[in-house]
């Protein structure tokens, strides 16, 4: 500063005696006074600093003349006399685009900075080539202490010449540093949002990530948490982003206890959005790797046990489905060809007696599952695949990420009471009228959807009715297929369910399990979101709704009512049973009424059509994002 | 006598009740930058007031706006217009302007009806992008500023340095680093003369967001040795916990 001030008075000395010998102008000054041309050699006759001299014609500005820039000289001799005194200079009259960021530039808005400010060397200024980025850094530290960058790995890679490191205006960028207002909370989540696309676009960076020898797996982990899929999905208010947690200039290892990232110091960063957890909840991991057994060993085996609990369940049942196709199909092209009609279409199939299947309170019931399972899905599937290209339209017909995790929560608890007044009704039906006695026949009897014996022996006779080895074994009230269903939706209500609530209350949560465990929490909950999604709307859905005999839907549990016919051709233990007992009259009901069909018809079909759609959404994210 | 006692108690509520001193001023409403264009752009009597120090007025301020600090009101009320029905915005930086800011109050006593305070202030209108005048910038002189954790060794470094607490007097006497001394920043043009050439000093504000404009100030005054606390008080204390060093 000594020396700009040295160089100060240097200039006015030379513009006093240039005006002192005004009256005595010398030839060539007199010469240089009548052109007003402003080239550099005229204005030298004064200014004729080194730094005006050799400094400027070196400079990046050195083939301009003076008056490019202090173009409001327009009379040297007025301008040697003192009256006209150049107003600051308009570098936004060349550097255009600069000047129109600037104008968003925290400098600018908070500082009132000028393009002089930063640029004092301006009449020497050079194009620093290779050495830019230790330049801004030079430039920038002469306001803002050093001492936080310097802590940062980047600034040692820096100095070492590594140009691929980051200086300051990689991060906050260069003529446009934004502004942000932490009072705002528009502020906050753009600041969020810059920050966290300024680390990936180095960190998620595989040929720079393969030149500095560093993972990108740290920017893709980060994506598969909840922080990372929320704010992919575009609602950054209410998540972390890179620098919440690593607090800005402090990316030190772990083990340093200046890092924000040591356990003791991540309470600090953890407190800003989550309160009242217990230590061991800082033991999450922000980057999990559930494919690294030696780093997180639980979340390696629970990622292993659903990846095979997902392959085996879609080879056993696609297998089941894909063979019983073929032969239901088989079956009716052959009926086909040999002059048989469909009886479901006749007139008179429609008339005849119907048998009672489900009670009111039954359709209800799946109605009510059917809202909340595909609520769950359509809000809970665009955060999973929050890369495809549908996951944010999907997420806006909710009316944004907000109001779709709102929606999410509510069909939870809705499914979670379906769930529980379930259990109530096994109970119920194990122990009428608290009666203890008999309740092991009822549990393996006909009526109840208990697996046993038979429907082992009912999977072998079926696999052997598919090749043709066989007839179609005979069934009773409940299917093998049925029970599955049945029983699937209380392992998937407990795994789903019980994640789902450690990831709704993961402070809670950490009371009794350590924090890691929301990591394991969060890839049970997504995996078996998938399998339960997939194989209802595929499996469920043939198995019921889509197999050639009941193409294109069965709608007896929306109507409640079942075709005797069908009784007696798919469930012929059930209709020997009901007949020996003398019960079957008794269930006998008139077919469902024109507006409960309309209402079968239109929900079911709707449903079976959403469903498919979103098998293909789900796949399509699932293959190729 | 009792009439006598009655017409007191009386007289005495209507003159609470009347009196502009005693009557219960609205705050003006908050008006956004846009509305503030939108009106001048109608060519309505809008008049900016900058109720910001008078060096960060004349360094920056929405063009042709009065300057009359909060705190001065007395002195410079007669720089508001004489048009009772003009309507004066008044604005600060990013902090909003103090219901309570005496310039307001007197602009409320005149009779100035249409009165509004302009919503995020100074930067809020350089963030729409308006333009912003300057009547006397005061160039930028870069040095570090130093961290809270720093200012101790830096005190034991420089045994006769002084620190200057920009801050009103009110904010000052809530609390303040011990051996502080005030110099509010509203009279700072005034007063910088009585500050020691040969000592250095360390300015103090708020939040950090002014103390660059005042030490590249003072040290355009002449005075070699200035520093600043980055973030001010605020940082202070959220770093040391309100003890002194």
């Amino acid at each position: 500063m000594r020396t700009r001030s040295s160089s100060g008075r240097g200039l006015c000395f030379a513009l006093l005696v240039c005006l002192a010998l005004g009256g005595i102008l010398p030839t060539g000054i007199v010469q240089a006074a009548g052109d007003s041309s402003g080239t550099p050699r005229n204005c030298q006759s004064c200014h004729n600093d080194a730094l005006y001299k050799a400094g400027f014609q070196a400079s990046a500005h050195g083939s301009n003349t003076c008056v490019s820039c202090h173009a409001d000289i327009t009379g040297l001799r007025r301008h040697m006399t003192g009256e006209n005194k150049p107003s600051p200079v308009n570098c936004g009259s060349c550097h255009r685009d600069i000047a129109s960021r600037f104008r968003k530039d925290v400098h600018y808005i908070k500082q009132n900075f000028q393009c002089q400010d930063c640029h004092q060397d301006i009449h020497s200024i050079r194009k620093s080539g290779e050495g830019f980025k230790v330049a801004v850094v030079e430039n920038c530290s002469q306001c803002h202490s050093r001492e936080d960058y310097t802590l940062l790995g980047h600034s040692g890679a820096l100095l070492k010449g590594n140009a691929d490191a980051a200086a300051c205006t990689d991060c906050h960028g260069l003529h446009n540093t934004p502004y942000y207002d932490h009072s705002l909370e528009r502020d906050n989540t753009s600041a969020r949002e810059n920050y966290t696309r300024r680390c990936r676009s180095c960190h998620a960076d595989v040929k720079m990530a393969k030149r500095n020898r560093f993972s990108t797996k740290t920017v893709a982990s980060y994506d598969d948490t909840y922080h990372g899929k929320v704010l992919n999905i575009g609602f950054p208010q209410r998540v972390a982003g890179c620098a919440d947690c690593h607090l800005g200039h402090n990316v030190l290892p772990k083990k340093d206890l200046r890092s924000a990232m040591h356990p003791d110091n991540m309470k600090t960063a953890c407190k800003a959005c989550h309160k009242g957890f217990h230590d061991r909840f800082v033991t999450f991991e922000a980057h999990p790797d559930p494919l690294d057994p030696k780093r997180s060993p639980v979340l390696y085996w629970t990622n292993a046990f659903m990846i095979a609990l997902l392959g085996g369940t879609f080879a056993l049942f696609w297998l089941h489905t894909i063979l019983w196709w073929r032969r239901t199909y088989c079956d009716k092209c052959c009926e086909g060809k040999a002059g048989f009609i469909e009886k479901t279409i006749l007139p008179e199939c429609r008339e005849e007696k119907q048998i009672q299947r489900f009670p009111v309170r039954d359709r209800i019931m799946h109605v009510m599952l059917i809202l909340s399972f595909f609520t769950l899905v359509m809000t809970g599937f665009p955060i999973k695949y929050y890369d495809s290209p549908w996951a944010k339209i999907l997420i806006n017909l909710w009316g944004g990420a907000y109001r779709a995790g709102l929606f999410h929560r509510i069909a939870a608890l809705v499914l979670c009471g379906l769930f529980l007044y379930t259990l109530w009704l096994s109970l119920q039906f194990l122990f009428p009228k608290k009666q203890f006695r008999g309740s092991l026949q009822r549990l393996f009897g006909p009526d109840s959807l208990f697996p046993n014996f038979k429907d082992l022996k009912d999977i072998i006779g079926m696999f052997k009715w598919f090749f043709g080895k066989g007839d179609m074994p005979k069934f009773d009230r409940w299917t093998y297929w049925e029970k599955f269903d049945f029983f699937a939706v209380f392992w998937g209500m407990t795994a789903i369910g019980g994640s789902g609530f450690m990831l709704w209350f993961p402070e809670v949560f950490s009371y009794l399990f350590p924090g890691w465990m929301i990591n394991v929490a969060t890839v049970v909950h997504s995996e078996e979101a998938f399998l339960a999604a997939i194989f209802i709307f595929t499996v469920h859905f043939f198995n019921n709704h889509l197999v050639p005999n009941k193409f294109p839907l069965e709608p007896n549990i929306f109507t409640g009512r079942y075709r005797l016919e069908a009784l007696l051709h798919e469930r012929p233990l059930e209709y020997e049973r009901l007949t020996a007992e003398g019960r079957l009259d008794a269930m006998k009901r008139e077919g469902p009424g024109f507006w409960t069909q309309l209402f079968a018809s239109v929900f079911g079909l709707a449903s079976l059509m959403l469903g498919l759609l979103l098998t293909g959404l789900i796949f399509w994210a699932a293959l190729f994002y | 006598m009792r009439i006598i006692k009655l017409f007191f108690i009386v007289a005495i509520l209507l003159v609470m009740f009347i009196s502009p001193a005693g009557a219960d001023q609205k705050p003006p409403p908050r008006i956004e930058p846009r509305a503030v264009v939108r009106m001048m752009d109608n060519r309505e009597n809008v008049v900016l007031i900058n109720v910001l120090s008078f060096l960060e007025c004349m360094d920056s301020r929405i063009t042709a706006s009065l300057c009359i600090v909060c705190e001065e009101a007395g002195e410079k009320a007669s720089m508001l217009p004489q048009d009772r029905n003009a309507k004066l915005v008044f604005y600060g930086g990013n902090t909003p302007v103090e219901a309570d800011c005496e310039i307001i109050r007197e602009a409320q006593r005149k009779g100035f009806a249409n009165l509004y305070i302009l919503k995020g202030g100074l930067t809020a209108w350089k963030r729409a992008g308006y333009e912003v005048e300057s009547v006397n910038r005061i160039p930028r002189v870069l040095w570090p500023a130093l961290k809270p954790g720093n200012l101790k060794r830096w005190l034991n470094s420089a045994p006769g340095a002084l620190m200057i607490d920009l801050r009103s007097p009110a904010a000052y006497q809530s609390n303040h680093i011990t051996g502080a001394v005030n110099m509010p920043l509203v009279s700072l043009h005034r007063t910088y003369k009585d500050l020691p050439w040969d000592r250095p000093l360390l300015v103090i504000d708020v939040d950090g967001s002014r103390s660059f404009l005042v030490a590249s100030y003072l040290r355009r005054k002449g005075f070699e040795n200035v520093h600043r606390l980055e973030g001010g008080m605020a940082a202070w204390q959220a770093w040391n916990k309100g003890v002194a060093p």
